[in-house]
């Protein structure tokens, strides 16, 4: 009986063993990561940060007469290619900088280049950070932010310029490797799949960089989005308060309003999911803030986002605002998406942007969010594909009322000797971009209108890209 | 007798013509025309007729072609090579007027191998192309032109008679790409580096 009891517990123990070593096996790397992520926080937040951070356009100059643009990189993945360069470019010590002229510059552009446009002016610091460079070198002190960076490609050792718009650096090193990228230029050169544009500024002389293709050779796909938050049931409005909280719901308190909105409240910070789809979070400041830290306060955001929100693919940073707070210094951010590699404008009244945070540092005093998600829907049955008009075409067809708009914008009356020459209107637009304009007007299923969204001087216009209908626009 | 029906016939018109202008005075110095009416009458014909000579002489002057609101900005050249088969051609005219744009290539079966120094004859010209485009809102017209390889002949005619089409002659010679290609890097860059 005794032994019996003996092989009892042995075979009783062994199992106990089995059951502890599968665990631990399972856990154990969890916890080895969870111990680097807290002692190099650095890692991942450059890692979010630098999906976030990433050009809107990319212009590919293949020599004076032939150039394109493309505003997505999901086939060539050219950012993706090229970050290792530019992580390379802002680690060495082995640069020579020198200032370059406007005329310089552009005489440069007319050569075998690339151009990457981000879509507003990112600081050079942070663009390091987000590209994994632990001590950048002395040019992001040189220029200290960026909104276009270019690549010469043609023969001999690459250089590169980065510039801000009315400064421009000249970057050369020759121990940077751009081969591959070079061989990728080539490549795409070869294979002539692109639409072929011209620039604005040879041909009619205006003072901007603005490129028109002279046709377009395809169709956009036609994407239907969903709110991401809709149609919640009770427990899953629940489980997303406690995502925020990192509480159970036991601990977290709650209200539903009248619109059937509702409230979550857990030690003085508040969860709103509202019925029209848009999320608000808010946590007062509980320490004074006397110092902003830009790539902190960055770190903090996508951080918050992709513990709370999770990581939307596309997501990018639009704008960032130094915001104070009586005391407290801090940054409004504004993160935008892109569908299909195509950023979105979102027609809603009440929404402009996808994402809005205040943050100090650290600490997120404030989220907003309204995310549209792509259905993925397989679209069958198109018997025919409609090319997409130019954004000349657009121009032409709206004529009048641009015209319109810049003479209200410059004060101007008409007259009827003096008609507004097309270089005129071409310097008051700012930026022609490719885009999807989101209606706003289903939970579910909303189709989103491909459109030409023309920035000027005054506002943000969407002209639908395949009838130049105006379906949106927004004052500055 | 004959002098006698003449004088008559002299005398009978002397008193009609006397008697009508005599009307004419009584008339209006009996107040029944206004006199100012017709000095208005008058004026205003002669402003309808300077108005009429107005309206002929800026109809005349809006049908007289101004050349330079007709132009092709791009190309530069009249005659050039190139290593593609795709060009454009960029332009400027008054909004809606019709643009056609013709290509003629060449099919050198008579192996002549044309350059730009031995052009084709009009006769060796085949045509390639043909599109008429209508010149938009903002007065600017711009075409994609799929060319063919050796010398091809692109026709500019704009819809005004006074002037002439503009021909360029463009010669694909995908040849050229080794020799002739603009791939240098610029010097200058290299040159303010280096001194720094």
């Amino acid at each position: 009986m005794k032994e019996r009891l003996k092989t009892f517990l042995l075979i009783s123990l062994v199992s106990i063993s089995l059951l502890l070593t599968k665990r631990l096996w399972i856990e154990l790397p969890h916890e080895v990561f969870g111990l680097f992520a807290k002692g190099d926080k650095v890692y991942s937040a450059s890692y979010l940060l630098s999906d976030m951070i990433m050009p809107n356009k990319y212009l590919l100059n293949f020599n004076e007469k032939y150039l394109t643009l493309f505003y997505d990189d999901s086939k060539y993945r050219l950012w993706t290619n090229s970050r290792k360069i530019f992580a390379n470019l802002l680690g060495s010590k082995d640069t020579k900088i020198v200032d370059l002229s406007d005329e310089e510059f552009l005489s440069y552009k007319r050569k075998p280049s690339m151009v990457f446009y981000f879509p507003e002016k990112v600081n050079t610091f942070i663009l390091a950070k987000a590209l994994d460079v632990r001590d950048p070198s002395s040019i992001v002190d040189t220029i200290p932010n960026v909104k276009d960076i270019y690549i010469y490609l043609g023969k001999g050792d690459p250089f590169f310029v980065f510039t801000d718009g009315d400064r421009h650096t000249g970057i050369y090193d020759k121990a940077i490797d751009i081969s591959e990228l070079k061989e990728q230029f080539m490549e795409i050169e070869k294979e002539k799949g692109y639409n072929y544009y011209y620039s604005a500024r040879d041909t009619y002389g205006i003072d901007k960089d603005i490129y028109i293709p002279y046709e377009m050779k395809n169709s956009l796909a036609t994407v239907y989005v969903e709110n991401e938050i809709r149609n919640l049931d009770e427990e899953d409005k629940r489980k997303i308060a406690e995502r925020y909280f990192g509480k159970s719901i036991d601990y977290i308190r709650e209200i539903v309003e009248g619109n059937e909105s509702t409230i979550y409240e857990y030690n003085h910070r508040v969860l709103k999911l509202n019925i029209n789809g848009t999320v608000e979070y808010y946590h007062p400041l509980e320490d004074t803030v006397k110092k902003r830290n830009l790539y902190e306060s960055l770190s903090t955001s996508a951080e918050f986002i992709s513990q709370n929100a999770g990581i939307t693919k596309g997501m990018y940073l639009a704008r960032v605002e130094e915001l104070e707070s009586g005391e407290n210094l801090g940054y409004n951010l504004t993160f935008r998406y892109r569908v299909r590699g195509l950023p979105v404008i979102l027609g809603n009244e009440e929404v402009v942007d996808f994402i809005q945070i205040e943050v100090f540092n650290n600490h997120i005093r404030s989220y907003k969010h309204f995310i549209r998600k792509d259905m993925n829907r397989a679209i069958g049955g198109m018997t025919e594909e409609i090319k997409l008009l130019t954004s000349q075409d657009i121009i032409d067809i709206n004529y009048d009322f641009i015209v319109e708009e810049y003479l209200g914008a410059k004060k101007l009356k008409a007259s009827k000797e003096e008609s507004i020459k097309i270089n005129q209107i071409l310097s008051f637009i700012e930026d022609i971009t490719l885009s999807y304009f989101d209606p706003c007007l289903k939970d579910m299923e909303d189709e989103l209108i491909p459109v030409w969204a023309i920035r000027t001087e005054t506002g943000l216009y969407a002209f639908n890209a395949y009838d130049g209908k105006l379906e949106y626009r927004r004052d500055k | 007798m004959l002098k006698r029906i003449l004088a008559s016939l002299v005398i009978g018109v002397a008193i009609f013509a006397i008697g009508s202008i005599t009307y004419a005075t009584d008339t209006i110095e009996k107040g029944l025309i206004d006199k100012s009416k017709i000095e208005q009458s008058i004026i205003e014909q002669i402003r309808t007729d300077q108005g009429k000579i107005d309206d002929i002489k800026e109809t005349k002057l809006e049908n007289e072609i101004d050349p330079s609101k007709y132009q092709i900005i791009r190309p530069e050249k009249d005659a050039y090579t190139i290593e593609e088969k795709v060009d454009f051609v960029n332009g400027i005219a008054p909004a809606d007027t019709t643009v056609t744009i013709e290509i003629y290539g060449t099919t050198d079966l008579t192996r002549k191998s044309f350059n730009l120094l031995k052009l084709p004859s009009e006769d060796d010209y085949i045509e390639v192309l043909s599109d008429i485009i209508l010149v938009g809102n903002s007065g600017t017209f711009s075409k994609q032109l799929e060319l063919v390889t050796g010398i091809n002949k692109v026709v500019i005619t704009f819809d005004a008679d006074e002037l002439p089409p503009i021909e360029i002659i463009i010669f694909v010679n995908p040849n050229n790409s080794t020799t002739n290609r603009e791939m240098k890097r610029p010097e200058k860059l290299l040159e303010m580096i280096i001194q720094n």
